[in-house]
């Protein structure tokens, strides 16, 4: 099978530069029957991808650990599911898998394209998909090879990384790999459009599915990513601008200007030089964060160690930034537009400065991220800047974000007067006077909580509000009841209202953010059976302590009563675990969570007589940025479900 | 024996890439017109106003905009789709 995947990496390469040449004949020639077999190329691509893909899955299946990344990524204790995930634990793995996905997603296109007649663009589009995917599969044929054998077999593998042994983490990587690979299609076409000079909005209506869906396929990765470290990682927290987690959330800002402004493109007809810049930044971006992820330049809690594949990257990188604003320099002329946004006072001017916060964002936090390799090539040494810097910076921004996205809903398209404005500003800003009020009766006294309260008030206000006016029209216009109108209202213009979901489900997450950040508890202590540790209203009691074996691990776990006011209202377990191969052990969290508060325990130690150490936390609020990014995954589900009646 | 199966199916995916080769070539572009490129232009003018006019619509019935403002904007709107609209027509009527 190890032949065989050698083999199915080198037919996919070769099918790939086949149908590249193919096309370009087609393109060069005229000739529709070339640019025919050039797609059918990037299937049979796609089919031998599958193949080597399926030749590691087998591979690891069977523990071929005569191949060295099966032997770095798993053991013969492995359980069977995380044997198969195992693919994508290490980097030579994940770019199989990137070329795959691509490769599908590249057949899915030529699918979705099937009843059109290919025109003078279409090509194009495939071109640049071809060769995204012969980058990567060039990577894997000359440079990381997953086929790699060792010369002997090893008895058993490496294992894989107990921290990577959750169902997390199982769907984090592949979701952000979806997300990447996604926004590759949107690139393809607007590429396309660029050669071939069509300034219309066709590329951006095409492709409008495929950036949301990324968008969401990106913001699942995260949000995972987040729910990952908060269970897994044992510091309490869900992000700590870690580079990898910075890498994934840079592009994520970059599409969500995109995505806004596209809005606007397909409206108006304008910003369309503008659409062109984000999307190839979004692109570059997307790839800048596998370089710097799998470059092993910063250091992270979750990166790949040196792997020599930073230059390949950073040169397609600047292959895809140099070419594609060559290409928007060439043909500025006929996308620039005449129209331009007709008043301040309008959507599209809070559109854009949406806009500018996200892009401020993504290059605050792209400035942070890369910070040391700057430091390093002007004064030799590493700088690394912390938590504080991305705090300091980035809090404010996001709470302007917020705003917008509140002031947003309240202004019409073009044009709104100040009288409007006063009318449709009333309610949603005494509802966050109102919430500021309660919340200082209430003891909170942090200024950004305090601020992040209110602006999340005054969205949710401004999004109900909106709601329940367009109820209000569409009941005196149809004369149905209020619930038939709120529910059609929402399915025939789902576009916006799934909108203002994925803003409603941002309030709900500033929230949990807001609150679990400045008034989070914490305490520490070791002890003995029968002994106790206070925190906030509860307290803990240390009532029990065993030991087991579970397939691949050694766990230790102590029980603890949960009580409040005396009152015994819960038990929790906080587990150490050895896993066979692992040299540290490591902690398993046990949380109590609810809709006001987390109870988050951790077992950093055992002492001799089973004594405990435990760290023990409450997160007041957390579980709603949970909520809140689901809201926002649903939003965005709801805007892409494709419509057959113009919307309003 | 795996060598073997995979150069089978490669050479299967071959024949199938290459197929479409061995028909009769076919021209990829069509020349459009210069006609019908206005044509294109002028109906997307017209769909952008129309639609602009839909969105002043809701936006009068949500409350965002005043009464005035939509009047004004919808009689800009609608004359943009008209001027569109008569353009497309005394553009056929010269070529024919």
């Amino acid at each position: 099978m190890i032949t065989f995947g050698i083999l199915a990496q080198f037919a996919a390469l070769a099918f790939t530069l086949l149908s590249m040449g193919l096309l370009l004949g087609g393109l060069g020639r005229n000739n529709l029957r070339l640019v025919q077999a050039g797609k059918r190329g990037l299937l049979s691509a796609a089919a031998a991808t599958t193949l080597a893909s399926i030749a590691l899955g087998y591979l690891f299946l069977t523990d071929a650990f005569q191949v060295e990344y099966v032997a770095s990524y798993s053991d013969r204790a492995l359980p069977l599911f995380y044997k198969l995930t195992a693919f994508w634990a290490g980097q030579k793995g994940s770019l199989l898998f990137w070329a795959w996905v691509l490769s599908l997603f590249t057949a899915l296109v030529i699918f979705n394209n099937r009843k059109e007649r290919d025109d003078r663009s279409s090509p194009y589009v495939y071109l640049v998909l071809a060769a995204t995917l012969g980058f990567f599969l060039f990577l894997l044929c000359v440079v990381s090879n997953p086929f790699d054998t060792l010369g002997f077999t090893p008895r058993d593998g490496n294992g894989l990384n107990p921290m990577l042994q959750n169902p997390g983490m199982v769907f984090h990587p592949p979701l952000l790999f979806f997300g990447y690979i996604g926004f590759t299609v949107p690139f393809a076409y607007a590429i396309a459009a660029l050669i071939t000079g069509n300034t219309d909005a066709n590329w951006i209506r095409k492709t409008r599915a495929w950036n949301v869906l990324s968008w969401i396929f990106l913001s699942i990765g995260i949000i995972l990513g987040g729910q990952w470290a908060y269970v897994e990682l044992g510091w309490g927290g869900y992000w700590a601008w870690d580079p990898v987690e910075n890498a994934s959330f840079i592009p994520w800002l970059v599409s969500t200007a995109f995505i806004h402004t596209a809005i606007i493109q397909e409206r108006r007809g304008i910003m369309k030089v503008w659409n062109m810049v984000l999307i190839l930044l979004t692109f570059a971006l997307c790839i800048f964060g596998t370089y710097l992820v799998r470059s092993g330049v910063l250091q992270s809690v979750h990166d790949f160690g040196a792997t020599g594949l930073g230059g390949y990257f950073l040169c397609f990188v600047a292959v895809v930034l140099i070419g594609g604003f060559y290409l928007l320099a060439e043909s500025y002329g006929e996308f620039k537009t005449p129209g331009s946004v007709e008043s301040y006072l309008s959507r599209e001017s809070t559109f854009l400065f949406n806009n500018v916060i996200l892009l401020a964002l993504a290059f605050a936090t792209l400035l942070g991220t890369i910070f040391p390799i700057l430091s390093e090539a002007v004064t030799g040494n590493k700088i690394t800047v912390g938590q504080p810097f991305f705090n300091q910076v980035n809090t404010p921004l996001f709470l302007i974000l917020v705003l917008l996205t509140g002031i947003c809903p309240l202004i019409g398209w073009r044009k709104a007067s100040a009288a409007n404005l006063r009318r449709n500003f009333l309610r949603p800003s005494l509802t966050a006077l109102l919430a500021g009020i309660l919340m200082g009766v209430s003891g909170i006294s942090e200024p950004y909580a305090l601020l992040a309260f209110c602006l999340a008030a005054f969205v949710c206000a401004t999004i109900i509000q909106e709601y329940v006016t367009a109820i209000r029209s569409r009941k005196k216009l149809t004369g149905e009841s209020s619930a038939s109108s709120a529910l059609k209202l929402l399915w025939r213009m789902r576009r916006r209202y799934g909108g203002h979901i994925v803003h409603f489900g941002l309030a709900i997450m500033v929230i949990g953010i807001a609150a679990s950040s400045a008034y989070k508890l914490e305490n520490q202590g070791t002890l003995a059976k029968g002994e106790s540790l206070a925190i906030g209203d509860f307290t803990l009691k240390y009532e029990d302590f065993r030991i087991y074996e579970k397939y691949n691990r050694t766990v230790y776990v102590a029980r603890l009563g949960v009580f409040r006011d005396d009152t015994r209202i819960d038990v929790m377990e906080a587990e150490r675990r050895n896993y066979i191969n692992a040299k540290q052990p490591t902690t398993e969290v046990a949380i109590r969570s609810t809709l006001l508060e987390d109870l988050y325990v951790t077992m950093p130690g055992i002492g001799r007589n089973n004594e405990i150490t435990l760290k023990v936390a409450v997160n007041p609020l957390l579980i709603w940025i949970w909520i809140g990014s689901g809201m926002m995954v649903l939003g965005g589900i709801l805007a892409i479900i494709p419509s057959r009646r113009k919307e309003t | 024996m795996e060598i073997a199966t995979l150069l089978l199916i490669s050479l299967l995916l071959m024949v199938y890439t290459l197929l479409p080769v061995f028909r009769p070539a076919t021209p990829l572009v069509r020349e459009q017109n210069p006609l019908e490129r206005w044509r294109q232009a002028l109906e997307q003018e017209k769909k952008t106003n129309l639609k602009a006019i839909r969105d002043i619509d809701f936006e009068l019935a949500t409350g965002k905009i005043s009464a005035e403002d939509h009047e004004e904007l919808r009689t800009l709107y609608s004359l943009r789709a008209a001027d569109a609209i008569a353009a497309w027509k005394r553009l056929r009527e010269d070529h024919d």
